[in-house]
């Protein structure tokens, strides 16, 4: 009989053991997170300002020859078939942009033929000159026509425009001085 | 007297398998975990009202006058299910949160979960789900990174 008490009080000291494990563990039919994070930044309209107009300095027109002068992104003024005049205002279409801290934005400039027209009456006019290839590139590392330029950590940037200018013979374009506009926009990505 | 000795011991070894094999059978343990936060990204504040949405699978769009910044980090919320294998589970959202940054706020609401309602943990007795929302912009919303925090609840049925 002593021996059967052993035995029942063994088991019985098993049973509590095991019946303890799940109560330490607890039992849960159901678990709530209550600080899931959200969050947004809102940042103000993203705004292009121009500074320094496109310009592709003088030109010599000829009788017979045609030509073109670019002006590329870092200020070059590169022609062929014709010659340049003096460099005076020649000089890259300068733009600024301001928007959210590092935000990354997308430049597009005129991707068809643009025209100026002459505006020196008495001499020229209403003759025209093409405009094309335009290409830009931001002050950010972006290399040359990458779409997506990115603002700094103080939200602003700056990129440089160039193209080419078609120029025809002496007839086709007078002696003047020819303008026009083009357009240029810029989206947050 | 041996035999009804050995009965009793006899007795008392099938018990305790049977009363742990009781136990782990109703044992209903379920918890659940954030793995991501819900993230709008960069969006523009613009003289009209508008909203910004983000929907489980993370795509985001816009109405009104809300305009999408710059995407980097959107995401949608992530969350782990962790309980009994093949177990139904209740996904319970809030109704609705703010969002504050200095002195304003914006609200977010119509939250929305993939599974939706209701999920099933997998035979390894875990699942993840995702939750988006739509957060709600005032009429120029003072620019800012905006910060709250939400309560999800999972439940079995």
């Amino acid at each position: 009989m002593r021996k059967l008490v052993v035995a029942a009080a063994a088991a019985i000291v098993v049973v509590a053991g095991f019946a303890a494990a799940p109560s330490l563990a607890q039992t849960f039919d159901s678990s709530t997170v209550n600080d899931a994070v959200a969050g947004a930044d809102v940042i103000a309209p993203i705004v292009l300002t121009k500074g320094t107009a496109l310009n592709f300095g003088q030109v010599v027109a000829e009788a017979v020859a045609t030509g073109t002068v670019t002006i590329g992104t870092d200020g070059s003024r590169t022609n062929t078939g014709i010659k340049l005049g003096a460099t005076m205002l020649s000089h890259t279409g300068d733009f600024t942009v301001a928007g959210g801290p590092s935000s990354t934005y997308t430049v597009t400039v005129p991707a068809t033929d643009q025209s100026i027209t002459c505006t020196t009456a008495a001499t020229c006019n209403t003759k025209t000159m093409v405009v094309n290839a335009f290409h830009h590139k931001c002050a950010q590392g972006a290399p040359e026509q990458d779409a997506a330029c990115t603002l700094t950590g103080g939200g602003t940037d700056s990129f440089k425009v160039g193209a080419t200018l078609v120029v025809g013979t002496l007839t086709d374009n007078p002696l003047g001085n020819y303008s026009g506009t083009y357009a240029v926009t810029v989206t947050y990505n | 007297m041996a035999y009804p000795r050995t009965r009793w011991t006899t007795l008392l070894a099938t018990a305790v398998p049977l009363l742990l094999a009781g136990r782990s059978a109703s044992a209903e343990t379920i918890s659940l975990t954030a793995t991501a936060s819900l993230a709008f990204g960069q969006v523009v504040a613009t003289p009209a009202s508008g909203a910004v949405t983000v929907a489980p699978n993370g795509t985001r769009s816009s109405s009104g006058g809300s305009l999408l910044g710059g995407s980097a980090g959107v995401r949608a919320a992530g969350f782990r299910v962790v309980g009994n294998a093949d177990a139904v589970y209740s996904i319970t959202l809030p109704s609705s949160t703010i969002l504050s940054s200095g002195g304003s706020s914006m609200t977010v609401d119509a939250f929305t979960s993939s599974p939706s309602g209701s999920g099933i943990l997998g035979p390894s007795g875990s699942q993840d789900f995702a939750v988006g929302a739509t957060l709600h912009l005032g009429s120029l919303q003072p620019g800012g990174a905006y910060a709250g925090s939400y309560a999800v609840t999972v439940a079995y049925d």
